[in-house]
């Protein structure tokens, strides 16, 4: 009788501690795509041989809950026009949640992922991008330009 | 009037930014500092290295303390400049002397014309900063500046959640508590 009590009163104490610590963290994404005038365009024009970067293209991202965080961020990159032999090097981003600029490898398929210097920093807000890019021709100028970026936000809550 | 002197007094004195843009002291029409316009290191998004402004312990204190004061005015992160101010006193403890990488490299480029796209890297041979003629200057975070960040982040989010929701604010209709323990995909 006295063991039932005694598992009874466990039981319920791990009971109470989950209740007083558990929470729930829900995960979800969104896609925001950049407007298709200038302000949303990635363009670079590079004589032969030159290296360097795109103008910077500005995605709101809002809508989301106030306090969601960022896990991950993924850019397709797939809508371009271009000419020439511009080959992309890294895609660099900013939030205006933080104070500086984080960057990955550009990714296959036009689309980049994300998370360096983002991972656990607020997900609302203006969003910037620019590429780095380097001429291989050593003949011809060339240009790319990305517009209509998908910019796909992962986020806890 | 001497043929030598007819032709100088039709010179036109050269005008100033002519003179500027000839010398690469000046490109799109802002001054040029040893080659470059100088960053502006009060901006939130330029970060160099700075003593720190108070112990860590009171860095603590001061993001939660802005975490709730930012919570009671219903706004969160970046929109708030106190929040802004406190990140980027934060984040700079760890910066690069960016200020002093930018300014000798910038030597070597003086006078030298038109520059396009140029990466400014520190000692461990990681990019720290961009200037290029389309969008000026960028700085790039390095991993401390991330670590920081990140960081900072975690006090600032806790404590608003804390703060938001602890008034019995809800997202969605549902109420959530900080310290969370599972994670389920919606």
């Amino acid at each position: 009788m006295k063991a039932k009590r005694l598992i009874s009163l466990l039981l319920v104490m791990v009971v109470v501690f989950f209740m007083t610590t558990t929470a729930f963290a829900a995960s979800s994404s969104k896609t925001f795509t950049s407007s298709s005038g200038t302000i949303g365009s990635m363009s670079l024009y590079l004589d032969p041989g030159e290296s360097g970067s795109s103008s910077i293209a500005t995605i709101n991202v809002s809508g989301l809950p106030a306090d969601a965080v960022i896990t991950k961020v993924v850019a397709d990159c797939n809508t371009m026009s271009y000419s020439g032999a511009i080959l992309s090097n890294r895609l660099y981003i900013t939030t205006s949640n933080i104070s500086g600029w984080t960057s990955a490898p550009w990714g296959s398929g036009n689309k980049t992922e994300i998370s360096a210097g983002l991972i656990g920093t607020l997900a609302n807000g203006t969003y910037q991008l620019y590429y780095t890019g380097t001429n291989v021709s050593s003949l011809s100028p060339g240009y790319k330009t990305y517009k209509n970026i998908k910019l796909t936000v992962y986020y806890n809550y | 009037m001497k043929r030598s002197e007819w032709k100088i007094s039709r010179i036109k004195p050269l005008d100033v930014n002519l003179i500027n843009i000839l010398l690469g002291t000046k490109i799109d029409n802002k001054l040029r500092m040893n080659g470059f316009p100088s960053p502006d290191f009060t901006r939130f998004d330029f970060c160099t290295k700075t003593a720190p402004a108070m112990s860590e312990e009171e860095f603590r204190e001061a993001i939660i303390e802005q975490a709730k004061k930012d919570a009671a005015k219903g706004i969160c992160g970046g929109e708030s400049a106190g929040y802004r101010n406190l990140m980027k006193s934060y984040i700079s403890v760890a910066s690069p002397d960016r200020k002093g990488i930018i300014a000798k490299a910038s030597q070597s480029f003086a006078g030298k014309g038109r520059i396009s796209f140029v990466e400014f890297k520190d000692a461990g041979n990681n990019v720290i900063a961009h200037y290029s003629q389309n969008n000026g200057w960028t700085m790039v975070m390095t991993k401390a500046e991330m670590a920081r960040t990140s960081e900072f982040s975690a006090i600032y989010v806790e404590a608003w959640r804390e703060a938001y929701y602890g008034k019995g604010n809800t997202i969605d209709g549902a109420a959530i508590s900080s310290g969370s323990t599972f994670s389920v995909s919606v």
